[in-house]
């Protein structure tokens, strides 16, 4: 149980910052990039 | 599947009973500064000149074009490469340009520009498209190395002078306005 237990602590661990956080991050700046693209389309390039 | 999904949320949501918080902690803000590096060493990578020509699409038209240019040789070596003029610096601009590029990715697979006559064909559109920019942003990658104030009017030839020290100065003009077609070739400008 407690080997199993650490097992699966740790790989949740390395799962959370490995894979799911540099992912999520990922998204979230690539999200944000094409909302601005998208908002760039409708009101023209920035600065006008 | 469900009874994994189960045991590895429970896991999840529960304080840890074999890592402290001190490992858990430290290992997490040091998975962050590694990815943040990561991050911004693929970025800067994507703003290279080798990773622009690395296309053909690229390579064989625009950056063949550049060379005999004052932006790329010239008396001191200073030089402009691809991203300095075409990749806002800022950061929110810079990855819209960034997520703008799928766009690119697009027609790299489906072979929009992919011969020189279709580039040609599809020149003045593309070249429209940066104008329309720099006019919206008064220039501003140009200005990110030519300081108006540091322009020495007595230096610059007599037209050069008059136009920079009237409409440029009065912001009714912006670079672009004029110089148009000095890093690559103008398009076809005489069709619609």
């Amino acid at each position: 149980m407690s080997e199993m237990q650490k097992k699966e602590e740790f790989r949740t661990w390395l799962f959370l910052t490995a894979v799911l956080a540099p992912v999520l991050a990922v998204l979230v700046v690539s999200g944000y990039g094409f909302v601005v693209w998208i908002s760039q389309i409708i009101g023209g390039p920035p600065g006008s | 599947m469900r009874d994994f999904l189960r045991r590895y949320w429970r896991t999840l949501t529960r304080p840890s009973a074999y890592y402290s918080l001190g490992f858990l902690t430290i290992g997490g803000f040091v998975a962050g500064v590694l990815f943040w590096g990561a991050f911004n060493t693929a970025m800067e990578f994507t703003n290279t000149e080798q990773f622009c020509i690395a296309c053909h699409e690229m390579r064989d038209n625009v950056y063949q074009e550049i060379q005999p240019t004052i932006h790329f040789t010239n008396r001191s070596g200073v030089r402009a490469k691809c991203s300095d003029c075409h990749v806002p610096k800022d950061w929110t601009h810079k990855m819209a340009r960034k997520m703008q590029a799928s766009k690119e990715v697009w027609g790299w697979i489906f072979g929009t520009i992919s011969t020189r006559e279709k580039f040609l064909a599809k020149r003045r559109e593309l070249a429209e498209r940066e104008w329309v920019r720099m006019q919206a942003n008064d220039s501003l990658e140009c200005r990110n190395c030519h300081e108006f104030g540091s322009m020495d009017f007595t230096r610059q030839s007599k037209r050069a002078a008059q136009a920079h020290s009237t409409s440029l100065q009065s912001g009714e003009k912006t670079c672009i306005d004029c110089h148009k077609g000095i890093a690559h070739r103008l398009p076809d400008m005489a069709k619609q």
